[in-house]
């Protein structure tokens, strides 16, 4: 366990080493956040709610969801899971006394931690910013629609660090696929696409249209960032909180037992590129 | 014929060039960062610079056709001479003229005079065959098409890789891309080649291959060629001149045959002995560099060699006799450290 | 000047046989262009079912942007931003050398390296949208409009290349920049949305300070009659762009020292 902890120590200084790198991923995940907010802004500039949100709780879901996402977000793992396999590196990593799973999970893991703080304070900054500009009424306002308690955050903590985990594996997953395709990107590419979109990053899962909805209650999309909101928020009762959890857990097991599955039979068939 | 002085004479093909180096330095600027995580985020305010002196006021000067061969130790700032020369890097003072320009200021047609093999890296595209890259190149050069594939043809033939060039360069062995990234290099028939490492990693025939090819394009071109390696067959097969960097300093610059003549006087005599020689039985205890219970090793000078050999001859009873130069490696060595062997100590 | 077209076009062709060989991939270049441009209209349309205006931009109005900015993407996200990845690893490995040690300018060599053929795709899928977008909208638009219309789109492609370009340099000086397809990502963001959305001072920020304003919303705009007389400006912005990008590319490059061995 300990050489783990070591890792994510190793990848929170590797990166910090890169001064720009650090500050300037922060801003462009601002500024990313920031046009959503004002595309929200111009939308409920008619007046009025829309859908059950008002302005401020529009603001607070959206800063909610973004930041859970980025928290969640995995550095690129497939296509460094990919680039392993295609360069032939895998081949050094089999080597070594700890799987590379937990390796790029510990490696991940470090390369986010340092990014915590920044990322709360800055995402908490602008989102209370178009609050407060918005007039007097709408901090408040914000705070009043949801039911935050202890309870509510400690079930929001454990959906996220699922999530996470969904996240991982999955992209874990989808690296692995390059046993068989030579680089694969699009299928990341894809993946990472329809997830912000399916997800409810940019447009709650409650606007889109009812069918679309009926369809993404079987996948697991609203488990990303909608369904820790939801949590977060009160918006759930404790049954329905377990029993969300549990077939998110499915999900999580299928996901683990299929990469487990792909990597045992891909593994020997495994041929590193040589000289 | 345009001519450029005493610098350089053009010709149909390539520009027969004299390189001059004088008083080059070039020094670098990193920052230090300390291990740790806290060190790690402190780092992030603020940094800490210092200079590095990669390059100490080297001067040398190169005549049209040599082939040059540049030694050191890694990090001893030949490469940074390399690229000076090449134009890659800007000095921090000196100045360098091949033939009659200067390499930093990368004009067109010293650029179409250079060639550079780097043994690391590779400049044919992966997944296509070296053919196309060879095509592409020729339009970069402004070459002559069907002269140029011609030559590179007859190059590939050479170097029998002929088939090897219509796959992708990434399907090739290790030997068989460096021979393709030969070709590729020298296609334009530049009257500069710099080589750094170019058999790094290969076999002794991919290796003897390239060197061979170098040998007879040099001497068929005049061509000016300074060549670093670390590989001392390459150095032996190929250079008259060699200068050895060391530390950023020019340490040695001169004919690698005078190494021996100035440097070491000495030979080494290996015998094996028929039975176990204690270290009290033997002769000239001093001269011994190598003791086992069946094999020793003495270094004696030159002009003693015939004599203790014969003694050793006649005092035990011998299975095997070597009579060897001291190796290459270990003058370099030895060379860089400024020990001087040779007749002034033997009388000291 | 001859030879430079030349080579591009070589450089073209090898990309395409490079990109052939990679079948998956390659098929696949049409559907994960409309995934990416699909999911953005899915957005728009999803949006406006709940509301009718955004700061005055209708739906159609709004797809029209989308569709405009598709086709400006498409002619120099294609061409420069694989470059871009590539560069970067380029300077950490040293073989940045060889770009440098050819006669010919190293800034061409480097962004022709790498050419995406699906930007062919990307582009027919940006006209479709504008298109069908102006079927909806159903506007009467004298004919000088098309010709300023075409005109401003190539501006705006050469507007975003410069920026790529200037940013491009940074790669010389700090040593990972694979957070540049992140910022363009977040530049491609501020397009596809109308400016009106963002506050003046956001506005005047990005017309003139960063001139994501001319990529997509000014050509768009200026179809739809929004904007006044601001699309004249496009011309004088667009070259003065590519000559300060062309100025911090030669000052950037020059610190360049090549990797160690």
């Amino acid at each position: 366990m300990s050489k783990y902890l070591k890792a994510l120590k190793l990848s929170s200084q590797a990166s910090l080493a890169y001064n720009w790198n650090f500050f300037i991923s922060t801003l462009i995940q601002i500024l990313s956040l920031l046009i959503t907010l004002f595309m929200w802004k111009a939308v409920f500039a008619a007046g009025g709610d829309i859908a059950d949100y008002s302005y401020a709780s529009m603001i607070v879901y959206i800063f909610v969801v973004n930041t859970v996402f980025e928290l969640i977000g995995t550095n690129n793992t497939s296509a460094r899971v990919s680039n392993d396999i295609r360069s032939g590196a895998l081949g050094v990593w089999l080597l070594r006394p700890f799987p590379h799973f937990f390796s790029l999970l510990a490696d991940v893991v470090g390369s986010k931690l340092p990014r915590l703080p920044a990322l709360l304070v800055m995402n908490g900054a602008a989102c209370f910013l178009f609050l407060y500009g918005h007039g007097a009424g709408a901090l408040a306002e914000g705070g009043s629609r949801f039911d935050i308690s202890a309870a509510s955050v400690l079930m929001f903590l454990v959906f996220v660090l699922f999530s996470f985990l969904w996240n991982y594996l999955l992209d874990y997953l989808l690296g692995l696929v390059s046993f068989r395709a030579d680089n694969p990107w699009i299928l990341f590419y894809i993946k990472s696409h329809v997830t912000a979109v399916f997800c409810g990053l940019i447009i709650p899962l409650d606007l889109f249209p009812s069918w679309v909805r009926r369809i993404l209650d079987w996948l697991p999309f609203k488990y990303y960032v909608y369904y820790p909101f939801q949590v977060l928020t009160g918006q759930t009762a404790w049954p329905e909180f377990l029993f969300n959890l549990v077939c998110f857990g499915m999900w999580l097991t299928a996901a683990a037992l299929c990469t487990l599955v792909v990597w045992r039979t891909s593994i020997g068939r495994f041929a590193a590129a040589g000289g | 014929m345009e001519t450029f002085g005493r610098f350089g004479v053009q010709s149909e093909e390539g520009v027969k060039v004299d390189i001059r180096v004088d008083g080059l330095c070039k020094t670098y600027r990193v920052h230090r960062k300390n291990p740790g995580l806290r060190e790690s985020v402190k780092s992030l305010f603020r940094r800490e610079y210092h200079d590095i002196e990669a390059v100490k006021d080297v001067t040398l000067s190169f005549r049209t056709g040599e082939i040059i061969g540049f030694i050191g130790p890694n990090g001893s700032g030949k490469s940074t001479t390399m690229k000076m020369i090449a134009g890659l890097l800007h000095p921090t003072s000196g100045r360098i003229m091949v033939g009659p320009y200067v390499p930093s200021e990368r004009k067109k047609a010293f650029l179409k005079n250079l060639g550079f093999v780097m043994g690391q890296k590779g400049q044919l595209w992966w997944d296509l065959p070296a053919l196309d890259s060879y095509d592409l190149l020729i339009d970069i050069y402004e070459c002559d098409r069907k002269r140029t594939m011609a030559y590179v043809h007859e190059l590939a033939e050479r170097l029998q890789i002929e088939d090897c060039l219509r796959q992708p360069v990434r399907m090739l062995s290790l030997g068989q891309r460096m021979k393709a990234e030969l070709i590729g290099a020298i296609l334009h028939k530049p009257g500069v080649l710099l080589l750094d490492e170019p058999t790094i990693g290969l076999d002794i025939y991919s290796a003897r291959a390239i060197r061979n090819i170098i040998r007879e394009e040099a001497a068929e071109r005049d061509m000016t060629i300074i060549l670093s390696s670390h590989i001392l067959d390459d150095i032996q097969e190929l250079c008259r001149r060699v200068v050895i960097i060391h530390h950023g300093r020019l340490v040695y610059n001169d004919l690698l045959e005078n190494c021996y003549q100035k440097y070491l006087f000495q030979k080494r005599i290996r015998v094996k002995f028929a039975r176990e020689v204690g270290m009290d039985e033997l002769l000239h205890p001093d001269r011994v560099t190598e003791f086992r219970p069946y094999e020793v090793c003495w270094e004696v000078d030159r002009d003693q060699v015939s004599r203790i050999s014969y003694e050793i001859m006649q005092r035990f009873a011998i299975e095997d006799i070597t009579i060897t130069e001291i190796p290459l490696g270990t003058v370099i060595e030895r060379i860089t450290r400024g020990e001087r062997g040779g007749r002034d100590e033997q009388v000291s | 000047m001859n030879r430079y077209v030349r080579i591009f076009f070589k450089s073209l062709k090898f990309n395409l046989v490079n990109q052939m060989q990679y079948k998956f991939n390659f098929l696949l270049m049409l559907p994960v262009n409309l995934v990416w441009t699909m999911e953005e209209v899915l957005i728009a349309l999803i949006l406006f079912t709940h509301a009718d205006t955004m700061m005055g931009w209708s739906q159609y109005e709004f797809v029209l942007l989308l569709g405009t900015y598709f086709i400006v993407d498409s002619l120099f996200t294609s061409v420069l931003l694989p470059n871009l990845a590539d560069l970067s690893e380029n300077i950490r490995t040293g073989k940045l050398d060889f770009y440098i040690l050819k006669p010919i300018d190293t800034q061409f060599l480097v962004f022709t390296h790498r050419i995406d053929v699906g930007l062919v795709f990307a582009f027919t899928v940006g006209v479709v949208v504008v298109a069908i977008a102006l079927l909806h909208l159903q506007l009467q638009l004298p004919a000088w409009k098309w010709p300023l219309f075409m005109l401003l789109i190539i501006n705006g492609a050469l507007c975003f290349a410069s920026l790529v370009f200037i940013i491009g340099s940074l790669a010389f000086k700090t040593v990972k920049v694979d957070f540049a397809g992140s910022i363009f990502l977040t530049f491609a963001q501020f397009c596809k949305k109308p400016f009106d959305i963002y506050p003046a001072l956001v506005r005047k920020l990005l017309l003139y300070l960063v001139p994501l304003g001319f990529v997509s919303y000014v050509p768009a705009a200026f179809l739809l009659g929004k904007i006044g007389f601001l699309w004249l400006w496009s011309f004088v912005v667009t070259p003065l762009l590519l000559w300060l990008s062309r100025r911090v590319w030669n000052g950037l490059s020059a610190s360049y020292e090549g990797a160690s061995s």
